[in-house]
């Protein structure tokens, strides 16, 4: 979540404000004036001052790093002037001069709103602090003076004394020594959180809160398939920075949105850096205004606002002006390798018309074939297809219920993480989807069971359910194998020290969780197969069984046997 | 290149394979498969899908449905139809 706040965008003038500097496209403009820029202008107090000049310095650069590195909502610019004690008048008549308020007079120009929002400035002296709070019209001083307004002069174009900031006046120094960042403590060995339920903007939300310690930020989930992390406001809104996972449904088939950046009151502000996994690949920004998308904006790889420019996001009913062009160029070690034209023969192999896909995976007239033959094994792609949508259902049935976060208690891994190692970013999007990547929490605080789908060998399938239990200050994860052909625990050891060795690798598990070999590995007496091919409808039931909250040790031969039927339409039904 | 025409990389872990290939954004995946099936060969139960972070690619869609952009990396995975076979 140390992700730098994006750069303020002046739409009109294609001006940027970043960290300590304002650019356009072709260069800086204006830059926060160097150390030795603000010393000149206090030279002749050379020896006195130095120290307190120098530490006011770096005092600004620091608090524009955190605030451009998203740990602070404003920049404290600290502005030394010791006439103000003597000779207030005086003081104040030449604060225009000075470089850094200079600076700060062009953000106020530039980027007016943004600035009243977002800049304090504090006027200090050898004896007196002053406060300028722009956003809450406030100024809190340890002197009276007439001339305290003549700042806002400088910052507001047309001062009218209507809108008078309200002057407080306080005895005690504000400041009698130079803030310092707050270190983040290490996480120890934290406990369970609890969650909460909360009705936020009439929906449903489990909310954990994730750092009590440091910042506050929050892992929710809501309805629609929504998972978010980040910062909320006192009324448990989205509010300051933070990340949203979406699944949107369309076709049966899920679209996965990864977005990152400002939030404000629950609404997406500004521009948000998308990803189109969470393997970090940036794809572009978009630029949102309460929650309505404005445009998409290029960036490059380190999140920065490419060129000022903005590309307008073709709609689709815009007609096609030309017809594409459809030749496609394959190299290989920068030799191209698809010269030949295509055949038809190639053509017809290659097309295969009954070929559709649906719950992200890809089905054709053969699995039609295999569903309604009993003697055909069934295939990863039925099975991980009846796993997603479970995992769908479940999500939508534990919003639906009086309890969400009692409900929301499973989810599935699907095969290909053991099977196939190219595609095995596949789960990591997913989990880190629901964030398991951050410290504090991690998947098994938010679901009690996390159903693996085993393939053993390309011959048999079968489910390992994987729990957590905490032991003696250190965290058991526990196997329990639902096989329909089962064996002894033995048997199941590799695959098990698999499953805990890249769950641990991905989700980034500590040293707390421990996998004690045969002993935690539990073979359930579940109902076993009295023949050849239906391993994976009992594999199916028993994922099924767990999703709905049922026994899955439950001995139902009949309702296996309609898993098949059930698959059936579930694929190839018109739902 | 036009701008709809965008450079992308394909690769198959299966058979150790990178390719780089400027396609049209406008295209649909499956001329893409087509032009695949020569290089790869796959077999007659065999068939090319392909996926892009964690999507399998619509052989009816076009690539820019899926906002495949200039250098996005696809994955070629080679599925054997009728599903498991034992080694």
């Amino acid at each position: 979540m140390d992700q730098p706040r994006q750069p303020f965008v002046n739409q009109n003038l294609k001006f940027l404000w970043d960290k300590l500097q304002i650019r356009t496209q072709n260069g800086v403009i204006f830059q926060y004036p160097s150390w030795k820029d603000q010393y000149q202008v206090y030279n002749s107090h050379k020896d006195q001052y130095e120290n307190i000049i120098s530490l006011t310095h770096k005092y600004n650069e620091m608090s524009e790093e955190l605030f451009w590195g998203n740990q602070s909502e404003t920049i404290d610019v600290l502005i030394f002037n010791q006439d103000i004690d003597v000779n207030p008048e005086n003081a104040f008549k030449l604060m225009g001069k000075n470089p850094v308020i200079s600076y700060y007079h062009n953000v106020s120009l530039l980027f007016e709103e943004k600035f009243f929002k977002h800049i304090q400035i504090i006027l200090i002296s050898p004896k007196n602090n002053i406060i300028y709070n722009f956003e809450n019209k406030s100024i809190i001083s340890t002197y009276s003076s007439p001339y305290l307004n003549d700042l806002l002069r400088i910052f507001i174009k047309k001062y009218k004394p209507q809108d008078q900031f309200k002057v407080e006046i306080v005895k005690d120094f504000y400041i009698n020594k130079f803030p310092h960042i707050q270190v983040k403590e290490p996480f120890q060995n934290l406990k369970p959180q609890t969650p909460q339920c909360r009705l936020v903007d009439d929906k449903q939300t489990i909310i954990w809160l994730v750092d009590t310690k440091c910042l506050k930020y929050y892992l929710c989930f809501e309805p629609n398939f929504i998972t978010y992390y980040g910062q909320l406001n006192e009324n448990y809104q989205k509010h300051g920075r933070g990340i949203l996972f979406q699944t949107n449904w369309n076709d049966y088939n899920p679209n996965y949105i990864i977005l990152q950046g400002n939030f404000e009151n629950g609404k997406r502000n500004g521009i948000m850096l998308k990803f189109s996994s969470r393997s970090q690949t940036l794809s572009h920004g978009l630029e949102y205004l309460d929650d309505q998308f404005i445009k998409q904006v290029d960036l490059d790889q380190n999140g920065k606002i490419k060129v000022a420019e903005i590309v307008k996001v073709e709609t689709q009913d815009k007609p096609i002006s030309t017809a594409p062009k459809k030749r496609i160029i394959i190299m290989e070690e920068g030799v191209i390798i698809n010269n030949k034209e295509v055949t038809q023969n190639d053509r017809q192999r290659a097309l295969k018309s009954d070929i559709f896909v649906k719950f992200n995976q890809q089905f054709n007239s053969n699995d039609e074939k295999i569903l309604s033959n009993r003697n055909s094994w069934l295939n990863s792609s039925i099975i991980d297809g009846f796993a997603l949508d479970l995992q769908k259902q479940h999500f939508e049935q534990a919003f639906n219920s009086n309890d969400p976060i009692k409900n929301f208690n499973t989810f599935v891994i699907d095969s290909t993480y053991l099977t196939s190692a190219a595609i095995d970013y596949k789960l990591v999007t997913s989990l880190k989807a629901l964030c398991f990547e951050f410290k504090g929490l991690t998947i098994f605080d938010v679901f009690q069971n996390i159903v693996v789908v085993v393939n053993s060998n390309n011959s048999h399938w079968y489910l390992v359910l994987v729990k957590r239990e905490q032991q003696q200050g250190v965290y058991q994860l526990k196997f329990h194998i639902l096989d329909s052909m089962l064996g002894p625990s033995k048997k199941y050891i590799n695959v098990c020290q698999k499953i805990f060795n890249l769950l641990t690798f991905h989700l980034e598990l500590d040293a707390n969780y421990r996998f004690d070999s045969e002993n935690n590995i539990f073979v359930e007496d579940v109902q076993q197969q009295n023949d050849a091919s239906s391993c994976g409808d009992h594999t199916c039931f028993f994922m099924y069984q767990i999703f709905n909250g049922n026994n899955y040790k439950e001995k139902n031969r009949k309702q296996i046997g309609e898993m098949r039927g059930m698959l059936y339409n579930l694929i190839f039904g018109q739902q | 290149m036009s701008i709809k025409e965008i450079p992308i990389i394909l690769v198959c872990k299966q058979k150790e394979k990178t390719y780089n290939v400027q396609v049209n954004i406008e295209s649909s995946i499956e001329d893409l498969i087509i032009e695949l099936h020569p290089l790869l060969q796959p077999g007659n139960q065999q068939q090319i899908v392909l996926h892009f972070g964690n999507m399998i690619l619509n052989s009816k869609k076009q690539f820019k449905d899926y906002n495949i952009v200039k250098g996005s990396i696809i994955d070629i995975i080679i599925y054997t139809h009728g599903g498991i076979f034992l080694n």
